[in-house]
């Protein structure tokens, strides 16, 4: 027990059942560095284990010093060295902790477990074969996990680099609030630049920046040593100017009303229609790809966000509306489509492919009228696996052609311009997106935009209200039906041709992922969502075996810590944390009155405080 | 002498009656005729015999028994909780894939078939104990903080959870197929009244009945069960009634797990191949059969596990082969979701109703 | 109603209707002959099945008996610690020798060894090529048919044997004269084409890249490839023309039509490749055959076998025509699966005697492709396809499926499927009083 608790019993009050000690004073918090240090091993044994490390050995962030891997596994004694020296959250009418040495040791203590941990998994990996039954410890990760070096070296350098990186962790909270955020994000950057030089590099060509690409990366993959340190720097530096001057542009964005931004916004409207216009060109040939698809699944997205985001109806078998919109355009369009081929252009199928999602739309709204949240979900994944299967079966063949799919789907052609290639495809695909984008961004505050968070917020409630249920039900299905049946129609185009096998239902769960991560019902945090959970994984292979790994750790961590995704919406904020926020608001209200009336100090009675 | 659209409203609870009520009304009756047509159809044309048609509904029940073990978990966590753990498809995969190891070792130690009750013993401890573990695991990481949080959060995260464990187990055991031994004793046939069963299959039938009346009588009779059923009814009365509610939710978790990881081993003695996927499409099923039974109730649970085995093997043969579609066994998973939603729309809460009140919606 | 009340009822229903079912089951097990295809020829589908599966039969490509086969395998279990894993290594390994060979052949070496290769002369010397390779003697008509059609139908009789014991047990091989039609045929460029050539700097490397199914439930099938590329890298020294010979881009296929797409754009992206192995799976090399064939880039493909992928056909009366998803520019080393399914009909009938038959697809397009070749083939044979169903790829009670091919009284049952659907099959076919023949 505390000192403060004894004295209380003493003086007469119950002994309590559980005690929250405040580390407010400077002791080295033991339990802390035990607890992430125990955490920081584990999961390093863990990445070990599943054979991330070997995977990730393959891409060289920094030639020829830093892969992946051991970037992936330096991570882990800096994190979780940081997260043991951050003081606890100040709170409210007690001065804040001041970190101090005592919290680096803990954080250097927490690297030196997290080192132990993994070296005893490394003797043991080495003298029992673990292969049988965990058959990703092979030796080529026990050969990077001991530095390629021998044992005991290897063992001594994992301990003492585990605590180096501890301290640098615990570092970072020493260092003043102002440094922080740039010396952060400046490593930060060197490290995603390194790694995503499969995007950067080819960008940089396109815009014949060659000259950079030279200085910055080395032919063998990932950056140079002085590439890196040139990005450190100049991130560094940016970021320094930015803390200084984020302040004051923030504040004057907030000053202005809505009729002095319009210049900006149309400003920056025009700027994205020229960046956009330039991006497949500059990018070549397979960031378009990449682009592509991500348009695509952007487009899904929205409409996904529509039926989820705004109108709150789990729907996981979107997957249907995707491969109705694909299959129209199949059948309309393609020469061979079984039974029935009109051979109709792409522009003369979309109202067809319109009119067959709305169909689909109301088809599967309309049984989960009354039901409720769970059991929709459910529902509605049975539809979307009865779509696949349909579309698969021998039964269907004669009218979609079954396991064979179909082919010989056209390409989109705009007058004599055909989109074959993938920086072509990416202009109709952008026009889609646009559109989508700006139908999601109207209906948001529109009536029926109201009414869907309404019933997303409370049904019995908004029925009450006269708002009609039904209808907005089913035209959230529609909504949502329809924009996903324009990606699937551009899929179709893309690919030029079909299988069912395409059309799975991870992919309603890789959409369900996207505005998740990215942020419900927040249409900035869908395009986020895309190029994160598409766009990765598309261009870095080493993310696509692991991707839904990844994203299931991303999901449960999200949901507890921040469940309106990286790029939330306002209102859901709101939503989620509202407590905290309105305690915020009266905080800062208490602050400003203290502020004002420094003699009135607030009664401060513990009954009614 | 009530008219015919009181006595409707009464039976419906439902303020108006509009075409929506009517449209459900013809899917119905049109589905029933349908199904009856394509039966009658199926049994007259003599393309299965009597025998094959009876084997079929043993199947089905064999596989019913495995859903209903998956299902209770999920029952018994809806119950309590108020939303579908999407990660218990892989609670019963780890518990098969663990199994998997313990059963391999038995057999290269030679007692898998010299000491089969031994082994399956074991196997048996082992596959329940992983489950359990995952179950109470997932419950403290993922779920606990989440009690309060909007509906669709925990259901996402279970989401989260389900393919973190997916492939978390791809990663750890490799994307194999795993097969159990064979074991000998539970080869060949065995007569019941005249029926022939798979004695692995009538283990399953039978394991899963008195598992599933030990859980009943566990919920009904003992205190622990009275607990878990107070906790459901309404936590926050049942906090203050002096309950440990979170004592209650883990045994319920732990509970539910245990029930998954012995359909993990009868799964594994029917089926024998598991690897890291096994768990997705049972998992999926087993929630179907929940709700199609009726969500929040155990004995829900087994009628829609018993009856989603039998429509799912039953089915095709019987009413799509009636209607001389081709390659109609292909379609089995149709006609469980059909199933499903066709219940759904003409019984919201499942066969055998709900336990929730109405209110809790 | 209470609710224990309606279950009760519910169990009376049930036992009324296995009353009402009645019937003596059989006692002795319905004699069948089970048939699997390439997609099985697999080493954990042996280790799986076991016991279960002694007596199967399987269709797939003819191994190579000769000793530059035997020398092959020693080199492949040497480098890569087993024997081969699948069965179509050796087509991938022709393959990239047959680049290798056309590549020598129409290179243009300048004085300071900058090496040009013109990439539509690249594509013409192989509708031209005639090749010796491991797999026989290769030839490409127009249509990119390079394979002289060598089917073996094999048995599992060794249970400790694996995937190599039913390789080397070879029951009947049916070697179909390769039509002369189209042999030695350039078929016209389309419109337009004009995709230019590689040139490679004096030291730089000669690129080629595979495009195969290395990960998921089939890679077996791209990784056996893959290593068949690299084996045949080796032999050559690693080099070719005084450069230094590279497989430098390990695609992977993802055994579907988007991961193809994707694949083949990050190949087409560098424009150093001369040329791709690929890909895995016929699914995914539709789009992805006609990407690389836009982007001039040549294809060969050592285990694509739907025959729309080049020519339909072959055994009707007007011989073959251009198949629906024809490139220019694509060819592969692996059979066209007409001939696969008129192997196993022929094998059939003639030699176990049957004429009644059951098909099970998995509703992908290559086994469906095959058991519809199967079926036709099976009718002119003189033999009665009884049902022709098909099973889910994920699914795992096949009872009822299995009751249905009982009910139809097959005599042998195809399902050239994969794992882990082509294990339950195996293992549940006795629970239904089939008895697979394994004598």
């Amino acid at each position: 027990m505390s000192q403060a608790t004894k004295q209380a019993v003493e003086s007469g009050l119950p002994r309590p059942e559980k005690e929250i000690v405040l580390n407010q004073t400077g002791e080295l918090n033991l339990a802390e560095a035990l607890k992430w240090g125990g955490l920081g091993g584990l999961a390093a044994i863990f990445i070990a284990a599943i054979g991330m490390m070997e995977a990730f050995d393959e891409r060289v962030l920094i030639q020829p010093v830093l892969t992946l891997s051991y970037a992936g596994l330096g991570l882990i004694p800096f994190i979780f060295g940081y997260l043991t020296a951050k003081p606890p959250p100040s709170i409210e009418g007690m001065p804040p902790v001041k970190a101090g040495l005592h919290h680096l040791l803990a954080a250097g203590l927490t690297g030196i477990l997290a080192g132990i941990l993994l070296s005893l998994f490394v003797l043991l990996a080495q003298a029992v074969n673990l292969r049988d039954i965990f058959v990703n410890i092979s030796p080529r990760t026990l050969d990077i996990l001991t530095f390629e070096q021998e044992t005991t070296l290897a063992l001594i350098l994992l301990i003492i680099g585990g605590g180096v990186l501890g301290l640098l962790g615990g570092l970072i909270v020493i260092i003043p609030e102002q440094w922080r955020r740039p010396v952060v994000s400046a490593l930060t950057w060197t490290l995603l630049v390194g790694l995503l030089e499969v995007l950067f590099q080819p960008l940089l060509r396109g815009l014949n920046l060659n000259f950079v690409d030279n200085i910055l990366f080395s032919p063998f993959g990932g950056l140079k040593q002085e590439g890196a340190l040139v990005v450190f720097v100049v991130a560094f530096a940016i970021y320094t100017v930015m803390e200084r001057r984020e302040g004051i542009f923030s504040q004057r964005l907030a000053g202005m009303s809505d009729r002095e931004k319009r210049p900006y916004l149309y400003a920056g409207i025009v700027v994205l229609v020229i960046v956009l216009g330039f991006l497949p060109i500059v990018g070549g040939v397979f960031i378009s790809e990449v682009l592509d698809l991500v348009g695509i699944f952007l487009l899904m997205g929205l409409g996904l966000n529509i039926v989820v985001g705004y109108a709150g109806l789990l729907d996981l078998g979107y997957v249907a509306f995707f491969a109705v919109g694909a299959y129209v355009t199949a059948v309309l369009t393609s020469p061979t489509s079984p039974a029935w081929s009109p051979e109709l252009t792409f522009w003369a199928a979309i109202p067809f492919v319109v009119l067959a999602a709305a169909l689909a739309g109301i088809l599967v709204g309309t049984p989960v009228l009354r039901m409720r949240g769970d059991y929709l979900a459910i529902v509605t994944l049975g539809f979307g696996e009865i779509a696949r299967l349909l579309f698969q079966s021998e039964w269907l063949v004669p009218y979609v052609g079954g396991a064979q799919g179909i082919l010989s789907i056209p390409n989109i052609s705009i007058g004599s311009f055909e989109a074959q290639t993938p920086p072509q495809l990416f202009y109709p695909i952008a026009a889609f997106v646009l559109i989508a984008i700006y139908v999601s961004w109207a209906l948001k505050d529109s009536r029926i935009g109201r009414a869907w968070m309404a019933m997303r917020e409370d049904e019995p409630v908004a029925e009450v209200m006269g708002i009609d249920i039904v209808q907005a039900k089913l035209s959230a299905f529609i909504a949502g039906a329809v924009l996903a049946s324009f990606g699937g129609a551009l899929f179709a185009a893309k690919i030029g041709s079909i299988f069912p096998r395409s059309f799975d239902i991870i992919i309603s769960i890789q959409v369900l992922v996207l505005i998740i991560i990215g942020g419900m019902s927040s249409i900035p945090g869908v395009i986020a969502g895309a190029f994160i959970v598409i766009g990765l994984p598309a261009l870095l292979r080493e993310f696509s075996e692991f991707q839904f790994l990844i994203y299931g750790a991303l999901l449960i961590y999200m949901m507890l810590q921040k469940p309106e995704g990286f790029f939330p919406a306002k209102e859901r904020m709101r939503e989620l944390h509202g407590e905290e926020m309105l305690q915020d608001d009266w905080l800062k209200s208490r602050e400003a009155a203290d502020q004002e009336t420094p003699a009135a100090a607030p009664d401060h009675n513990p009954d009614t405080g | 002498m009530a008219s015919l659209t009181e006595i409707v409203r009464n039976r419906f609870n439902t303020e108006r009656i509009n075409w929506i009520t009517i449209v459900f009304w013809a899917i119905g009756i049109i589905s029933i005729v349908l199904i009856a047509w394509g039966s009658f159809n199926s049994i007259t044309s003599g393309r299965l015999t009597g025998a094959q048609w009876r084997d079929l509904i043993v199947f089905g029940l064999a596989q019913g028994g495995v859903y209903s073990l998956i299902a209770l978990g999920y029952t018994m966590v809806y119950g309590v909780l108020g939303f579908i753990n999407f990660a218990h498809g892989e609670v019963f995969m780890s518990g098969a894939m663990v199994g998997f190891f313990a059963a391999d070792a038995l057999n290269s130690a030679g007692l898998w078939n010299n000491q089969p009750l031994l082994s399956l013993l074991i196997v048996l401890m082992v596959s329940m104990i992983t489950s359990t573990f995952v179950a109470v695991l997932l419950e403290r990481v993922a779920y606990r903080r989440l009690r309060n949080a909007p509906r669709l959060i925990p259901l996402i995260t279970s989401i989260g959870a389900s393919f973190f464990l997916q492939y978390t187990f791809r990663g750890l055991f490799g994307a194999g197929i795993n097969s159990y031994p064979r074991m000998a004793a539970l080869e060949g046939f065995i007569n019941i009244f005249g029926l022939r069963i798979l004695r692995s299959q009538a283990l399953v039938i039978v394991a899963a009945v008195v598992m599933l009346i030990g859980l009943y009588l566990f919920v009904e009779r003992t205190k622990a069960g009275k607990t878990l059923r107070a906790v459901a009814e309404d936590k926050e009365i049942a906090a203050l009634m002096g309950i440990n509610v979170d004592r209650a939710i883990v045994l319920t978790f732990a509970v539910g797990g245990a029930m998954a990881g012995a359909g993990a081993l009868l799964y594994s003695l029917v089926f024998r191949q598991v690897y890291f996927f096994t768990g997705f499409f049972p998992g999926i099923k087993a929630f179907t059969s929940a709700v199609l039974g009726g969500i929040g109730n155990i004995v829900g649970a087994m009628t829609g596990g018993l009856t989603l085995g039998i429509l799912e093997t039953l089915g095709p043969s019987l009413v799509l082969a009636g209607f001389d579609i081709p390659a109609f066994t292909q379609l089995k998973d149709v006609v469980a979701f059909l199933a499903l939603v066709l219940v759904l729309i003409l019984r919201p809460t499942g066969i055998l109703g709900e336990r929730l009140s109405e209110e809790r919606g | 109603m209470k609710r224990v009340t309606i279950f009760r009822f519910f169990l009376v229903v049930l036992a009324l209707a296995l009353v009402a079912c009645g019937g003596e089951g059989e006692e002795d097990g319905h004699p069948i002959y089970l048939m699997g295809a390439d997609g099985l020829l697999s080493a954990t589908f042996f280790e799986n099945v076991g016991e279960d599966g002694l007596g199967m039969y399987f269709s797939g490509p003819g191994q190579p008996s000769t000793g530059a086969y035997s020398d092959f395998v020693s080199k492949y279990e040497e480098r890569y610690g087993e024997g081969p894993i699948q069965s179509f290594h050796a087509r991938a390994y022709d393959a990239a020798n047959m680049v290798f060979d056309a590549i020598e052949a129409v290179a243009e070496v300048q004085a300071d060894g900058t090496v040009v290769i013109d990439r539509q002369a690249l594509i013409e010397a192989i509708y031209t090529t005639e090749h010796q390779g491991l797999t026989g003697t290769l030839r490409c008509n127009e249509f990119g048919d390079c394979a002289s059609p060598v089917i073996a139908i094999f048995r599992y009789e060794d249970l400790e044997g694996g995937v190599e014991g039913v390789l080397s047990n070879v029951q009947r091989t049916f070697d179909f004269e390769a039509s002369e039609s189209g042999v030695g045929v350039v078929p016209a460029a389309p419109a337009g084409y004009s995709v230019g050539q590689v040139t490679i700097e004096p030291g730089a490397p000669i690129e080629i890249a595979t495009l195969q199914a290395i990960s998921g439930a089939v890679t077996n099938l791209g990784t056996d490839q893959v290593r068949g590329v690299e084996i045949a890298i080796d032999d050559r020294g690693g080099t070719l023309l005084d450069h230094p010979l590279e497989l430098s881009m390990n695609e992977d296929d993802l055994c579907s039509s988007e991961g193809g797409t994707t694949g083949a754009q990050r190949i087409i992206a560098n424009t150093q490749i001369v040329a791709v192995i690929g890909t895995s799976c016929s699914g995914a090399g539709v789009p992805a055959s006609e990407a690389l064939s836009e982007a001039g880039i040549l294809v060969i493909s050592g285990s694509n076998t739907a025959p729309v992928l080049t020519a339909t056909g072959y055994f009707s009366d007007e011989g073959p025509q251009q198949g629906e998803a024809w490139s220019y520019g694509y060819f592969r080393t692996a059979h066209n699966d007409e001939f696969q399914g008129r192997a196993a009909a022929q094998f059939s009938t003639e030699d176990l005697g049957v004429t009644l038959a059951a098909t099970i697809n998995d509703g992908d397009p290559y086994t469906q492709g095959l058991t519809g070749a199967f079926g036709g083939s099976f009718a002119e044979f003189g033999g009665e396809v009884g049902l022709a169903t098909a099973v889910g790829a994920q699914q795992e009670d096949m009872r009822s499926t299995l009751t249905e091919v009982e009910a139809s009284g097959a005599e042998i049952l195809f399902f050239p499927i994969f794992e882990p659907a082509g294990n339950f099959i195996v293992l549940q076919a006795r629970d239904v009083a089939l008895d697979p023949i394994s004598e």
